[in-house]
């Protein structure tokens, strides 16, 4: 995937200082792309993978082309979009996107020539490139929540600006309080009352109460990886986990990715003896790099789960849509304080029966990496190897390469030796 | 003792209390390194407090950041002290208020479970008071007495005020200080080095907080939140845009915290006298801070030109004491060079320069010439005692480049451990200008370091980058990342010149990003002892796709500069 994707970027870079042209020949590409992944999936993988791995494009393609897009962060309650027929995008997918071409670097120029610090987190520079240099079209909407991180807010109301259109924050205050959820549900049906205006027809809360059943299915559709997590793994590459934890967030009400989790089970694969079983904690990083090659399936050493693809599973309801849509942010595990956070990620690495974790801090991300010396402590005191890697998810001039590699290597062996 | 972190922790709790509260602030640099390099300063410093306190003490923290959050979860769980988190909404509205009224009764009563009674009416009452003293008194002081009055108010007391100190006048530049967290003392001593004062402070740690009363009729709880979010002024976190500088001032100073998300998404409004400065918290070095805030004052500042009577035996000397290199340069009455030199600064700095003088003085003397007037520049430039005036290198460059090309518009100037960017307009004025912030990426001493990491000197890096045949990036962050990539980048076997080309082009986006923030004026000139090195001259030039001028001696244009000055400047009188 990732090398046919640096290729198509090193050809649209000749197009950089012609938005036009370039505009045209990135929805070309991609359009072509979403169409092959479409129609010819990947026989050797997953159904549910190759869904995922399709959504997570087609999401980018649309708001490409302009197809009533609503640019979101990734914690965005999407599934009221969904029900009224807009196609959420998130922001952080556009950057992790253009990075995949390596061509984050025109948009992170643009924002830092615009006087933005090079300490704000790259994902939120590159998608404010983009609106800055209207790379892409405008959306109808631009919506974040106050989760996960502070860069959300100012980088969403500015992208807002730059595109002259309404702009939603759904401040869910943290520490994961009984209180809040009064708070946000009040929030959600101003959101609502948005919407309508938005695309001009009543929303239909059926619609969304059958979004909400969707994604009840495939929570507990995907619960059967964690109960069989001792001898079993779904077998996924590094950008695979990924696409999953990002499409897990922003699509998890579309009727697909349910289906497609119906026959999970049949595709679990036995963990190879001796394989090292690895949790992966944050983002990995979005451009083709070294850790793709190290963690490959079916090979020695797996991740097996990553944090955010699990934080965002809660049995929401379709009887009370908005309350538990408004529960399900609220009791989100990273909405809390970082000892909800190591309990959360605790739980998991028990879950998998991981032998290691590896925390992505990601450059500018202060939310993750500012906990990373208590979750530390706590993996420590479960005799669970862990491994702080430093690095930025999507400037790939950043990455260090040797370095990720060397280090991840000498953690491996620490593993194993541990064994 | 309670210890509090924010502005919106609710004062009227703590004075409804008779215990002591103190507001969290440091002078000195932090030690922790658990915390990462990511986190702003500030908040590493409550971390670094919190962990001192004791079983006896209470620590507020209110999570209006990330840093902030993290930094409270962390000491709920290591510190001795009884920690609260307030959580604080990111909205304004009803629910909002409603919300953290909640949060502030549940404030209240995490005091008294740890024995500290509270009375909020007579909370409100001291706290209306306190806001009417602070009101009153701070157009009354400037500078240090002005810092003194808003620090004491924080920690809920009411400064003294001496009536001999009122409110001078005089030639000082009156410097206003808005933006984020900022360490007062070192700001204060940087004004007042610069030749300014500070008369007005609206940071968190000035008159934000006590921007506005609490009213005291409806219920307490939903009063206060009231004032919090409603009528005090706004904290970065809730605006994009902050209204503006003080109309009374010379120059506003809009200070962004390093490492923070909200106040760098602020814009002043008045561009012309505001200038944004990024600095970490607190400072430990305020060298480059007072050439910046003496910079903004002389922005604004026009300069004309004399032109002197031919034939006279005066001429003029400029020193720019930098903090690689220090220069000298002598100029006759017409304004041609007649000597220049170069040595490095050194350790002594002042040393070094009065050296240069004095070997100015002597070379004059023997020539028959009088040194007329001496005008000292750089980061050094309060240390020359024997230059009459000082005068940044800002300006001083600009004033070098223009005179030796009119039609410049714009100036890149890289030294040894600074790099800035200069807009002239067509008087040769300093319309804008931007410094690097944060660390030595693109300056000199990265082309150093990095130069050292390949065993070679810069020199011969440049003439192997021109047989670069592959392009490779490297990355902009750090001049520590930079070396280390640089290292792996050998160790996967790639060629010298290919990474000597990298490491230009990586110090030309870093230069060229700030350089196009000034909208990348042209003509563009090139100054400063890295423009020397060819490899970065290509590098940029690629990268802007324009022209490049050069001094035939780019290091000594702000000595020059200052010599200029000198002679502009010269009165008969001044002749020695
Ligand atoms: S990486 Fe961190 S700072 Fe960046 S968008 Fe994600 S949560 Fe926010
Ligand atoms: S300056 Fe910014 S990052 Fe630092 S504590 Fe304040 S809001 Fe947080």
């Amino acid at each position: 995937m990732s090398g046919k994707s640096v290729k198509f970027g090193s050809f649209l870079r000749n197009y950089i200082d012609h938005t036009d042209k370039f505009k045209k020949w990135l929805q070309l590409g991609m359009g072509f792309e979403n169409f092959r992944r479409r129609h010819f999936p990947d026989r050797d993988r997953a159904r549910f993978v190759n869904t995922v791995n399709h959504l997570a494009l087609e999401e980018v393609y649309l708001a490409i082309k302009g197809s009533s897009t609503v640019w979101v962060n990734l914690m965005a309650p999407s599934e009221l979009l969904l029900s009224a027929g807009l196609n959420p995008v998130s922001a952080e997918g556009i950057s992790g996107a253009l990075s995949s071409m390596h061509l984050e670097d025109t948009a992170i120029a643009y924002s830092s020539q615009a006087g933005i610090s090079d300490s704000l987190c790259t994902f939120h520079r590159a998608s404010l490139g983009v609106s800055m240099r209207k790379l892409l079209p405008p959306p109808k909407l631009v919506m974040t929540t106050s989760i996960l991180c502070d860069g959300n807010l100012p980088t969403f109301k500015r992208i807002a600006r730059e595109y002259d259109v309404p702009f939603i924050l759904i401040d869910v205050p943290r520490g994961r309080k009984p209180e809040a959820v009064g708070y946000v549900v009040s929030q959600l049906k101003a959101v609502i009352g948005t919407i309508e205006e938005i695309t001009g027809s009543a929303f239909k809360m059926e619609e969304l109460s059958m979004r909400l059943s969707y994604e009840r299915e495939l929570m507990e559709n995907l619960e059967e990886i964690k109960s069989r997590a001792k001898d079993e793994y779904l077998p996924q590459h590094l950008y695979e986990h990924m696409n999953s934890l990002y499409v897990l967030h922003t699509l998890a009400g579309d009727s697909r990715i349910a289906e497609a989790s119906r026959s999970i089970g049949e595709r679990l694969e036995a963990i190879p003896e001796n394989a090292r079983k690895v949790l992966w904690l944050h983002i990995p990083p979005y451009y083709d790099n070294e850790l793709f090659n190290l963690f490959l399936p079916g090979s020695k050493n797996l991740v097996v789960a990553n944090e955010l693809m699990w934080d965002w599973m809660y049995p929401v309801d379709p009887q009370r849509p908005l309350e538990s849509l408004a529960e399900k942010l609220v009791y989100n595990p990273l909405c809390g304080s970082v000892v909800d956070r190591g309990n959360f990620c605790l739980n998991l690495a028990r879950n998998f029966s991981v032998d290691g974790v590896i925390h992505f801090s990601h450059w500018g991300c202060r939310q993750s990496a500012g906990g990373v010396s208590y979750l530390k402590k706590v993996f420590e005191e479960e005799d669970i190897s862990f491994l702080e890697l430093t690095g930025d998810c999507v400037d790939h001039a950043s990455q260090g390469a040797g370095q990720l590699r060397t280090r991840t290597e000498a953690f491996l062996e620490i593993m194993e030796n541990r064994k | 003792m309670i210890y509090y972190s924010c502005s919106y922790i609710p004062m009227e709790v703590m004075l409804g209390s008779d215990s002591e509260f103190h507001r969290i602030t440091s002078d000195t640099p932090i030690s922790c390194h658990e915390l990462g390099c990511n986190l702003c300063g500030y908040a590493k410093t409550v971390y670094e407090k919190g962990m001192e306190l004791n079983s006896g003490d209470c620590l507020l923290i209110a999570d209006s950041c990330d840093a902030m959050r993290r930094i409270g979860d962390l000491l709920s769980e290591l510190s001795s002290a009884r920690v609260f988190i307030l959580r604080l909404p990111w909205k304004r509205d009803a629910d909002a208020i409603q919300f953290l009224s909640g949060e502030i009764g549940d404030l209240t009563i995490f005091l008294e479970n740890s024995g500290v009674a509270v009375n909020l009416h007579k909370g409100i009452g001291r706290f209306n008071d306190l806001v009417d003293h602070v009101l009153t008194n701070e157009i009354r002081v400037e500078g240090a007495d002005l810092s003194r009055l808003y620090l004491s108010a924080l920690d809920g007391k009411k400064a003294e005020i001496d009536s001999s100190n009122l409110v001078s006048g005089g030639a000082r530049k009156r410097v206003a200080l808005t933006g984020g967290v900022t360490d007062m003392r070192v700001f204060d001593t940087a004004v007042e080095k610069a030749g300014g004062i500070t008369v007005s402070n609206d940071t968190c740690l000035g008159r934000r907080p006590f921007s506005s009363k609490t009213a005291d009729k409806i219920e307490p709880l939903m009063a206060i939140a009231e004032r919090l979010l409603k009528w005090r002024s706004p904290c970065a976190r809730f605006s994009e845009r902050i209204s503006a500088s003080d109309e009374s001032a010379d120059a506003t100073v809009f200070v962004v915290p390093k490492f923070c998300d909200f106040f760098d998404f602020v814009r002043p409004l008045d561009k012309e006298k505001t200038y944004r400065v990024e600095l970490d918290f607190p400072l430990n070095s305020d060298g480059q801070l007072t050439t910046r805030i003496g910079a903004l004052m002389e922005k604004n500042d026009s300069r004309s030109v004399l032109h002197s009577q031919e034939g006279t035996a005066v001429i003029y000397a400029g020193v720019d004491s930098g903090s690689t290199t220090t220069n000298g340069v002598l100029i006759d009455g017409k304004g041609k060079i007649i000597f220049s030199k170069t040595v490095r600064t050194g350790i002594r700095a002042s040393n070094t320069a009065e050296d240069i003088m004095k070997e100015m003085t002597e070379f004059s003397r023997k020539n028959g010439n009088q040194i007329g007037k001496c005008i000292s520049t750089g980061y050094g430039r309060l240390l020359v005692s024997s230059a009459s005036d000082k005068i940044t290198e800002i300006s001083c460059h600009a004033r070098g480049v223009f005179e030796l090309f009119p039609e410049a518009r714009g100036i890149i100037d890289i030294g040894g451990q600074d790099s800035k960017v200069i807009r002239l307009n067509s008087e040769g004025n300093v319309e804008d200008f931007a410094m690097n912030d944060k660390c030595a990426a693109g300056t000199g001493r990265f082309l150093e370091v990095m130069a050292s990491a390949l065993e070679l000197d810069t020199e011969k890096m440049s003439s192997l980058a021109q047989k670069s045949k592959k392009d490779i990036s490297i990355s902009s962050v750090c001049t520590v990342f930079a070396e280390s990539e640089v290292v792996s980048l050998i160790g996967m076997g790639e060629g010298i010149e290919d990474i000597s080309a990298g490491l230009f082009k990586a110090i030309a986006r870093r230069v060229g990003a700030m350089y196009s923030r000034l909208g990348s004026p042209t003509p563009l000139v090139f100054t400063g002892g890295v423009a020397r090195n060819a490899g970065v001259v290509e590098a940029l030039k690629m990268f802007f796709k324009t022209e490049i001028l050069i001094p035939d001696v780019p290091d000594i244009m702000g000595a020059y500069g200052a010599a200029l000055f000198a002679r502009e400047s010269s009165s008969e009188s001044d002749i020695r």
